[in-house]
């Protein structure tokens, strides 16, 4: 039984008031969509092999948009389901990404960003597990990936200052 | 342009293109008039692989297609929260 059958499975006896579809894809490898719905309130799940869980559950949720939220396995995904169905909240889509997650949005590989940049793709591995980058290492990233890196300082009143980068290099 | 600014906008040049006459050209036209739409107004490249939201709208996919129950003529095309069906206006003999 597949992650989507089992979800399915786990969510019909949890929910038994709910109506949950599921529908298999017509290809090969395409991906499951499954709905569920309560009163006032609706779940989009889509997997697919390989690639994970997408949810959806924001009533803004445009025509044409991704998930606003991923994960990788049932064991990851199931836990927030719950919590979204349970408590009839939205999904919240992504304000910030991590660097890998930005890297594959523009469709690029860790190979071609170190090719851009003349290093290796372990590099490139590295650096987007790390949670601490000199400026100027994030600023190459930046370029390397067609962007500018532009730092903001934002401020319990909510304003917000660019900070001008130059001189020493510092570490953020 | 804001997402539902670029979806009226989509939606009026589909209205306004010449009708298509095979399931194919249907989803063709869809995902041509969307692609353009969003090629010049939402600043995101187009990237249909990563599943997650990147500010841009994305024709459904040809890996959602799904049967609809007692309708064989008719394709549905899923997206999160949307469903799109294809199908042709005239009956057949």
């Amino acid at each position: 039984m597949n992650e989507i059958r089992q979800m399915q499975r786990f969510l019909l006896r949890a929910f038994s008031t709910a109506r949950i579809t599921l529908d298999e894809p017509l290809v090969k490898d395409g991906v499951w969509s499954l709905n569920l719905f309560l009163t006032d309130y609706h779940l989009a799940v889509a997997w697919q092999a390989g690639r994970g869980f997408g949810i959806a559950s924001n009533d803004s949720h445009g025509y044409g948009e991704g998930a606003d939220e991923v994960y990788e396995d049932l064991d990851s995904a199931l836990p927030r389901i719950v919590e979204l169905i349970t408590y009839r909240r939205p999904t919240v889509p992504p304000k910030s990404v991590r660097l890998k997650d930005l890297r594959e949005q523009l469709g690029l590989s860790q190979e071609e960003v170190a090719r851009r940049l003349g290093k290796k793709q372990s590099s490139i591995s590295r650096a987007e597990a790390r949670s601490d980058f000199h400026v100027s290492t994030l600023q190459e990233i930046a370029q390397a990936l067609g962007g500018r890196l532009v730092v903001k300082m934002v401020f319990p009143d909510a304003s917000e200052k660019e900070l001008k980068l130059g001189g020493n290099e510092e570490a953020i | 342009m804001d997402k539902y600014a670029r979806l009226q906008l989509f939606y009026e040049r589909l209205q306004a293109a010449p009708a298509a006459s095979t399931q194919d050209e249907s989803y063709a036209l869809l995902c041509d008039t969307l692609n353009e739409v969003e090629d010049e107004h939402s600043g995101v490249p187009n990237n249909p692989l990563n599943w997650l939201t990147d500010g841009r709208l994305y024709p459904p996919q040809t890996d959602r297609v799904y049967a609809v129950d007692g309708f064989p003529e008719v394709l549905r095309y899923n997206s999160f929260r949307h469903d799109t069906y294809i199908a042709s206006n005239v009956p057949s003999k």
